[in-house]
């Protein structure tokens, strides 16, 4: 079966993040909202897995193999797994 | 002749400005195709600056992929100095090849000026004939310049003013023979061109002397 698995690829809470807060101020904070933003990448990745605990595991294992995150600075997180 | 390669991966740019600061050092660069790099062929090799690969993904991690980083890492554990330039640079930690990683410059935005830059390290092939401390002015041009530590590092050279929010003002770190900084020496070597000055132009002459040991 094939899923997609989206992932999104962002700096570790420790990490400032301009883009971040550059929405947050300009946009966010300009329409007196207080909410927090943080940036990150979404990439979706289709693949060959038996179930969707197999396509994330096997997503994220890639995801550092080929280094779509920097591990100094970002965390790979899956935020959906969905039948393609 | 000693071989000094300049590595172009596609969205390279900087690699003409490198190839001019190595003759008027005496040196004879030789403008390699990244997917003709192979390790044990050279002397020296430049990873100059650009946009590789569009950025995609991050500055400098598609090409950081590439077999002929895995070609430069061999060389630079033989000892054969290696110099990343900005997207460069940016190669190089995302390789691994240098610790911690360059991040979105803070506040965010393209930077392109000249600025002042303090040389740390003058044990390295790229430093040697500058004075321990030496001030010298380097145009920067990056939007990923902040440099994020990750455990020990050597700071070769850090901005007198920094620009970008980089950790302890790192403009360049080094590692034995490896060098990545994010000013451009290639662009700081000719008074009729370089309106700052020849600030980079010691660089690609230490590397001269020091390929003749």
């Amino acid at each position: 079966m094939k899923f997609a698995v989206y992932l999104n690829i962002a700096y570790k809470p420790g990490v400032r993040d301009p883009e971040g807060d550059t929405i947050k101020r300009e946009l966010f904070s300009r329409a007196g909202l207080d909410v927090d933003v943080r940036a990150g990448r979404c990439l979706v990745l289709t693949l060959e897995a038996s179930g969707e605990d197999e396509a994330r595991e096997k997503a994220v294992k890639l995801a550092w193999e080929l280094r779509l995150g920097n591990p100094n600075v970002h965390v790979v997180e899956v935020v959906r797994v969905a039948h393609a | 002749m000693h071989r000094v390669a300049v590595l172009k991966f596609p969205g390279t740019n900087g690699d003409y400005d490198v190839l001019r600061a190595l003759g008027l050092a005496g040196l004879r660069g030789e403008l390699v195709w990244h997917r003709d790099y192979k390790s044990g062929l050279y002397d020296a090799v430049i990873l100059p600056g650009g946009f590789s690969y569009g950025d995609y993904l991050r500055a400098g991690a598609v090409a950081a992929q590439t077999p002929a980083v895995e070609h430069v890492r061999r060389d630079a554990e033989r000892g054969v100095p290696v110099l990343g330039i900005c997207n460069g640079f940016q190669i190089l930690t995302e390789a691994g090849l240098l610790p911690g990683a360059l991040a979105p410059n803070e506040p965010p935005g393209f930077i392109s000026k000249w600025i002042r830059v303090r040389i740390n390290d003058v044990k390295t092939p790229f430093t040697h004939l500058y004075e321990p401390g030496e001030v010298v002015y380097m145009p920067i041009a990056h939007a990923e310049g902040r440099y994020v530590p990750s455990g020990s590092y050597s700071a070769a050279a850090k901005y007198v003013e920094s620009p970008n929010g980089s950790f302890d003002d790192v403009a360049g770190v080094a590692r034995s023979n490896v060098l990545g900084l994010m000013p451009h020496p290639e662009r700081a070597v000719d008074r009729d061109v370089s309106r700052g000055g020849t600030g980079g132009l010691k660089l690609w002459l230490s590397l001269k002397e020091w390929l003749k040991r």
